[in-house]
Order: structure tokens, then sequence, then C-alpha cells
């Protein structure tokens, strides 16, 4: 009885071995035949550009037979990258964002390739590509811009003969008006917490440049006696009373829906959106504009927030290195198709945007008239912005300036 | 059997121990080690080095008002929910051990929110909180209702506890079902002759001879309650603000958000010991209380 258990048992354990072993006979057999083509993992975090990708990387394996790119698409993208770093499981590409905390935690720990003096550097525009300077050097290139504005219903607009305001005060009377006309002026979807932020950053990016917040940074700076900060918290408060009556209780998606469903006139959002939107109103493109947030009344001084959407980032330590770049600077040459099938601003010089909405804030981005996300230059980067978008989040309910500014004080101290 | 024999055969049993204790070992027992050494780490999840620190995460801890706000709601809403879930299931559980009409339909009915994923649970309680009960505040003029309770400072606790009560209270039923039907007939039926009324009866017979199940669902629904993760991120994500932001989110955003591993591990290992120490806390009074027949 005994003996038979131990045989089941070892033959058991065999048969296991047996199965590895067939399973790394194959696994080698098929290396072997794709033993010429190098194969570069390119992690890419932008569900939406999938498809773009794709077809990108299908020309460019024609262009290269001997170059596989793998494009490595998850959910939660971010996060996974940030565990692949933390193990030390590295892809060959990424895509990276300049300037955040992330971007030079990488660098000053030298997993970033340095890619300043490459050929196709040149091509991008200085005024974005700059931003991914790090100690005097690059380890990123931008391929292409989101854009922060107003979306408006043309319907809604037209309909009570209002045009589309370049000043803050032609701003807030369109506001009133629409208001006074029985229409919801605005929508927010303020449940989701990172909503808040793509509203009031729109007013912090205006007013503070790079300069600033490097000594802001440094502590010089004390928002609660700040004239700017409280003014600018005043400017949201004002626009804030004429979202939707339960502004707070509605989520992204429920907010796009009422959007996208002609339910309110105006909407603060990223040209992210745009894909969402189109698919949920078959006829978007044509009832539907974008024009540049009015922060002041002088319309040289207005901005329009433009962050890279999509920039790219080569391991130091990558077995491809040759590969990785010639994918890269292949992108890069390519950027005018790609920006015509994602339909986003691009970072790359002589490149036109295609998308018809989108157009209406061309005269800012081409006139480089455009500020970074103010998060990317903040000490605490991506964990300052989670906990600006909280303490917002926090405002909008009690709408108690002091304690606002009290609050992000204190926050931002705790990261410098 | 002679002692030889005896000691062959146990060897073949330690044998068959191995290769569970060898995974227990790998993806347990090695990996809470190593977060007892990071967490006196300032590890930043990315950096290449690290210092050893000590015990200061943990002096951060009790210092960090946002760490006492996440512990302070977990302990609320760990508290409400069990007492709510467990007061609830009970309840259900008592009238589905009777012969009511249409009773396997009812069972399947109140156990129905157990099967669903926590996804679409998510998805079917955001319309719920955005459309229905907005919709019933104003037909019934209660102006607090009007608007949705997630984007509300002072209701989404009370938004989140529902939640978790009409889930929870599904597989609690089942337990308290499962308890009920051990008690026998008999005792009822003396106790009855002896002229002891229904409440008597539940509170003198019924409630001391379900104490194991009492015992088991509170410690099963204390510990899924204290680390509430899946309720608050499927729903209002830790807002608005910071008020519904629980311990095991803190964990997540120190981790992934904030790039504070170390400080994070700490924070979790707390959150560790304490389950621990409460569920002893639990077993240990509810034991007491258990009899025998």
């Amino acid at each position: 009885m005994k003996k038979s258990f131990y045989l089941l048992a070892s033959s058991a354990v065999l048969l296991a071995l047996a199965a590895c072993g067939n399973n790394e006979e194959s696994a080698s057999g098929s290396n072997a035949e794709n033993e010429e083509r190098t194969t570069v993992e390119f992690f890419q975090v932008k569900a939406e550009a999938v498809d773009t990708f794709n077809v990108l990387i299908e020309q460019f394996e024609e262009e290269n037979p001997d170059i596989e790119i793998d494009q490595n698409t998850v959910p939660d993208g971010m996060t996974v990258l940030t565990t692949r770093f933390s193990t030390g499981d590295i892809p060959d590409l990424f895509i990276t964002y300049p300037v955040e905390e992330d971007y030079v935690l990488r660098v000053n720990n030298d997993y970033l390739m340095d890619i300043t003096d490459e050929g196709f550097i040149d091509d991008i525009n200085p005024e974005i590509q700059d931003r991914y300077i790090e100690n005097g050097r690059m380890y990123g290139a931008a391929l292409s811009l989101n854009a922060n504005g107003v979306l408006y219903n043309k319907e809604i607009f037209e309909s009570n003969n209002i045009e589309t305001p370049e000043t803050w005060d032609e701003f807030t009377a369109i506001f009133e008006e629409l208001e006074a006309a029985g229409e919801t002026p605005l929508i927010m979807g303020n449940q989701n917490v990172d909503q808040t932020s793509i509203f009031n950053l729109n007013f912090i990016a205006q007013k503070f440049d790079a300069d600033f917040w490097e000594r802001f940074n440094e502590g010089e700076i004390d928002i609660t006696e700040d004239e700017e900060w409280r003014e600018a918290s005043e400017k949201m408060l004002e626009i804030l009373q004429y979202a939707q009556s339960d502004h707070m209780g509605t989520n992204y998606d429920q907010g796009n829906e009422m959007f996208a469903g002609g339910e309110g006139a105006m909407y603060f959002m990223g040209a992210w959106v745009l894909p969402t939107l189109r698919e949920m109103n078959p006829d978007f493109n044509e009832n539907f504009g974008y024009f540049p947030f009015p922060q002041t009344n002088n319309p040289e001084e207005n901005v329009t927030i433009s962050g890279v959407d999509v920039g790219l980032s080569i391991a130091e330590d990558t077995e491809h290195p040759e590969e990785t770049l010639k994918f890269v600077e292949f992108l890069i040459e390519e950027a005018q198709q790609f920006a015509n099938m994602d339909g986003s601003f691009s970072a790359v010089e002589g490149v036109e945007v295609q998308d018809e909405v989108l157009e209406g804030l061309s005269p800012h981005v081409e006139n480089n008239q455009v500020a970074n996300w103010p998060n990317h230059y903040w000490a605490g980067g991506t964990a300052a912005e989670a906990d600006f978008r909280s303490h917002t989040q926090n405002f909008f309910n009690h709408e108690d300036i002091d304690q606002y500014l009290a609050d992000l004080e204190s926050m931002f101290s705790s990261y410098r | 059997m002679n002692n030889n024999a005896y000691k062959s055969l146990s060897k073949g049993y330690m044998m068959f121990l191995l290769p569970g204790l060898l995974l227990l070992s790998i993806f347990y027992i090695y990996p809470v080690l190593s977060a007892v050494y990071m967490s006196m780490t300032n590890w930043d999840g990315v950096s290449r080095t690290h210092d050893f620190v000590g015990f200061s995460n943990y002096l951060t801890a009790a210092t960090d008002g946002r760490f006492l706000n996440a512990l302070s709601f977990t302990l609320q809403y760990a508290f409400v929910s069990t007492v709510l879930s467990n007061i609830i299931a009970l309840s259900v559980a008592l009238a589905l051990v009777k012969k009511i009409k249409f009773r396997n339909t009812f069972r399947a009915i109140y156990f129905f929110p157990a099967v669903l994923s926590m996804l679409i649970i998510g998805y079917i309680w955001q319309q719920i909180f955005y459309n229905v009960i907005p919709y019933i505040g104003e037909r019934i003029n209660v102006e607090a209702l009007q608007t949705n309770m997630l984007g509300n400072q002072d209701l989404a606790f009370w938004a989140l506890v529902i939640v978790t009560v009409w889930q929870a209270s599904a597989i609690l039923v089942v337990i308290y079902m499962a308890g009920l039907q051990t008690v026998p007939e008999d005792v009822y039926e003396s106790a009855a002759i002896d002229g002891a009324s229904g409440w008597k009866q539940f509170f003198k017979i019924t409630l001391p001879l379900i104490v194991p199940s009492i015992t088991i669902c509170f410690i099963l629904a204390m510990k899924q309650h204290l680390m509430v993760y899946d309720y608050i991120v499927a729903l209002t994500g830790g807002g608005p603000g910071f008020a519904t932001e629980s311990v095991t989110l803190l964990i997540y955003n120190l981790g992934f958000l904030n790039n504070r591993f170390g400080y994070g591990t700490a924070v979790a290992l707390m959150l560790f010991v304490f389950i621990i120490i409460v569920s002893i806390i639990q077993i240990s009074y509810l034991r007491k209380k258990e009899v025998q027949l």
C-alpha cells in the first residue's frame, strides 16, 4: 500500500517535470526561428492610441524587417509601469511625461537614456521639448500634446445669440445670460476628484510661471497671504455657481453624457474626451466646438493648458538601444500621420492639427500661448497633484477660501 | 501499529507538508518578512537604493493627520457596517428558516448580492445614488437626499455603509441559517411548555446556541470591513475631499501615488496588527458566551 503510494507520488512529480521540459523545448524552438528579429517592448499607457500605434508599428516593421515592436497596453498602465520600475523589469520604450516627480526620480536614478544629442530632438518644438531638460540634459522626446479648453454647445450659443468670449468679463457675462435664459450654463463632473483640477488649474496655470514655482518650492511664498491665489480662488467660486445643481454628485461619465446629450452649454475639458463624446453623439463635430479658457481681460495674456500627451523615454539598460532609437525617430518623422489619426496637437514642428473641433484651440497652441500643467512643477509631483485635487473638492463643498488656502499651504509645505 | 512503522509513516506525512510549506514560505512568509524590513526604510519604490530608518515611519504615522483621519473613518465604518449587517442578516435568516411560502425563492433573492462582482455593484449603485435616490428625495421633499449622496461630505459615509451592508449581509444570512438549523426543535417545545414567549425564546435559547455563528460572522465582517478598499474605489475614490479615505486606500495611495513605499508598508503592517488584535478580542469575548447543550 505504502509503496504504491510513493510510486504514485513520484510518478506525479515526474510527470510535472516532464511537462516543464516540454514547455522549455517549445519555447526555445520558437526563439530560434525569430533569432534574427529583435523585439523591442513598447509600454504604451494610452488605451485610445493603441490602434494608431499599431498602424505605425506595421509600417515601421515593413521598413525594418529585422525589428519587431511589441506594443504592450495594460489597464492602469502608469501604476503598472511604476511597479515594473520597482522590480527592475523596465520596458525598452515607454511613455513619460516631462518635469513630473516620476520623471525626475527616474532620471536621477539613471533609469532613462540621455537622448539630448539625437537628431530628431531638433524637429520638436523647443518650447515643449525643453520641459524634458533635467540637469541640463533631455531624457524624453515629446510627440503629441493635450490641450484643455472650454467645449461649448453651438446650438445653445446660437439660439441665445452668444459669441465665443475672449475676455474674462465676456465670459462671466455669458454665464449670466445663459442662466437668465433658463439654460444650464455649465456641466461639471466634480464627484470625480480629477475633474476639479481640470477646471481650476486653468487659473493657476495662467497666473504662475516656472520661476514662480521655483520660488514656491523653496518655500518663499505663503499661499495664505498671496493675493493671486486668493483672486484665483474667488474666480473659481464665481464660475462654480453656474454649474448644474448636483455638480458635486455628478461623475465624469455622467458629465460626459449630459454634455454630449446637449444638457448644458459649456464643459471644461481636455481634448482627450473628444473620442468619448463622439461615440455618445454622432453629430458631435457639427454641434460642438472649443474655445480657449479666457482667464483675464487681456486676450494676449490668456493661455491654454497644454501638456505632453505622448512623450517617449528609453530605458538606460535596454538591450536594444539602436533599434529603439530608430523607432522613436520613425515616430517623430511620422508625427503628421500620428496627429491625423490621434486627433491631437503635435509637439513636432510643422505638423498641423486636422481635428475640426480641436481647431478652436489652434490659435493659442500655434502661437505658443500655452502653459504646462502647473502640477508638473510642484515639489510633490503626482502626489501633490492628487492631494491638491482632494483639497479642491473639499473647497467646492465648503466654499471657504481661507480654509482652502490654509489646507493647500500645509499640504504643499509637507512636500517641500 | 509498532513504533517504527509509525515513524516512517509520519515521515511520509511530513513529506506531504513540504510542498504546502514551500508555497506558504514563498508567497506568504517571505513577503511579510520583507514587508517588515521595508517598513523600516525610506524606499520610494523606484530608487535603486534606500536607507534604513528604524521605527521613524511608525512614529510619523502617529502624528500624520491623514493617517489618523483614515483610521477613524475605517473604524467607524467597520463598526457600523459590521453591527448593521449582522443584525439585518440574523433577522433575515430567522425569517428564512421558518416555513414560509416561496422560501427557496426568497433565499435565492437574498443571496443575490453576494454573487455580483464589485465592479457591477459599483455601476449599479452609482446609478442608484445619482438617479433614483435624488428622485425619491424630491418626491418626499428631503433636501439632503436631493443630490447625490456620494458627492456629499456627510452622507458619503452612509452611502458606503448602505452598499456594504446590502452586499455583506448576503453571505452572513447563509451562515446564520446554517447555525439556526442546528438548534433542535425539542428545546423550543419544552420552552413553550414552560411558558416562554417568542422574544424570551429568542434571547434565552436561540441566541446562546448560535454564538459560534455569531463569532464567525462578526470576525469575518469586521475583518472585511477594516480592510475595505473595493467599495470605496468603485463608489467615491476616497472623496469628497478625504472624507472616505480608508486605511487600505491610503496604503495604496502612499505606495503608488506618493512614492512612499516604506511609509505605506508601515501603515499596512499597523493595520495588520490592529486587525489581529480586534479579532482576538472578539474571539475571546464571544467564546465565553458560547454554551453547549
